[in-house]
């Protein structure tokens, strides 16, 4: 899922089903997935999907703005509320993820070299147990369910090639994460992250098995007074096999190849605009856990 | 055809944009520090241009503020990585 969803299903999508039939008049049902020009008044002027041809595309959109003599339209204040991005839950601490397949194996197609973006929220109760566990001890701890749910199934994923078949949390075999403090000072509270995951699965359209394993470590600091991840560098090391994405022409690398995925602490603007790629889902993204049996 | 000449819509997913590492770039920093280690994954300049373009997050004040400005509206709309079209 992701915002394009949004049009398609939510309280926009008969004011998006007129934008894409004003674009794209062939239309005749699928994905509206693309790229669209649209007059200051919200109606669609032309459409595309085939990157290749953007210059040509946005000269012919600017053209046909020239051309229509539009008007400023009325955009009412509901429309730009079902417009917004959904807000993280009070209290959330964000991560970046940066995931690339390296070293990048011989012979790997070219999408491979590409990298891979998400955000994930850390949520107020599960930084708040953070804290909990490690107030008066530095005796290792287990993270937060949600939270090493959230990351295992979601976010250690390879989407370095584009958008990645959800993985479900049954499809997890292991996930052991712990966590311990290692000082405190001025505030902040740092704790070392440390574990082992391992999950893999089949799926449509071809039904081949893939497979995700790996290490994880990380150093995060907590601001104890708010209860907000201030600083955090941690690293995803590990092997993936014959993901499939929904682009034939971009192939994962054959066998097994090293995925790294790298995860920092987000603050700025955008970062708190721009929902992670699953959130969509709601409750399932919040509050998934796995099981290492 | 120059940037000014569009308002730049909502942006639908970011999730994988950029390429053209080198190959230096392409070995990885086994045995460094964590924060070497993570730095070695962060995105280049060159991977971080798309954010050049002023985008904006919600596509009807895009579209308002478009209209004010006698602009057009490029909205880029994609499940997952815009560029792989997914």
């Amino acid at each position: 899922m992701g915002e394009h969803l949004q049009l398609t299903r939510g309280p926009l999508r008969d004011w998006w089903d007129g934008v894409v039939k004003q674009s794209n008049p062939q239309y005749r049902g699928g994905s509206t997935q693309g790229y669209y020009i649209l007059g200051g008044d919200g109606r669609g002027l032309t459409w595309d999907n085939y990157p290749p041809r953007l210059p040509q595309f946005l000269e012919r959109g600017l053209a046909l703005h020239r051309n229509s003599g539009a008007r400023k339209g009325s955009i009412s204040t509901e429309q730009i509320r079902a417009a917004a991005p959904a807000a993280p839950p009070p209290g959330t601490s964000i991560i970046r993820l940066y995931t690339r397949i390296r070293p990048l194996p011989a012979g790997a197609s070219p999408s491979n070299q590409l990298l891979g973006r998400d955000y994930m929220w850390v949520l107020a109760d599960e930084i708040k147990e953070l804290l909990s566990a490690s107030r008066s001890t530095s005796e290792p701890f287990k993270l937060p369910p949600t939270f090493v749910g959230r990351l295992v199934v979601f976010h250690l994923v390879d989407n370095v090639r584009g958008q990645v078949w959800p993985w479900q949390p049954a499809s997890v075999r292991s996930a052991s994460f712990t966590g311990r403090k290692v000082r405190e000072a001025g505030g902040i509270r740092t704790l070392s992250l440390t574990g082992r995951f391992a999950k893999d699965d089949s799926h449509p359209p071809a039904w081949n098995t893939r497979g995700l394993e790996g290490t994880f470590e990380a150093e995060l600091d907590l601001d104890v007074a708010t209860a907000r991840i201030s600083r955090l560098r941690g690293l995803a090391d590990c092997r993936a096999w014959s993901d499939a994405t929904y682009d034939r022409g971009a192939p994962p690398p054959s066998g097994k190849y090293p995925l790294r995925i790298a995860l920092m602490e987000a603050k700025d603007e955008l970062s708190k605009q721009i929902t992670p790629e699953q959130a969509g889902t709601g409750a399932y993204y919040l509050r998934a856990t796995v099981v290492d049996r | 055809m120059k940037r000014r000449d569009f308002a730049f819509g909502a942006v639908s997913a970011l999730a994988a944009l950029g390429s053209g590492a080198t190959p230096g770039v392409m070995a990885w920093a086994a045995g460094s520090s964590l924060q070497d280690r993570v730095a070695a994954l962060l995105p280049s300049s060159e991977e971080d241009r798309w954010l050049e373009v002023p985008w904006r997050t919600n596509m009807m004040t895009a579209i308002s503020e478009a209209g004010r400005a006698g602009k057009p509206v490029l909205l880029w709309v994609m499940n997952g990585n815009p560029l792989g079209c997914a």
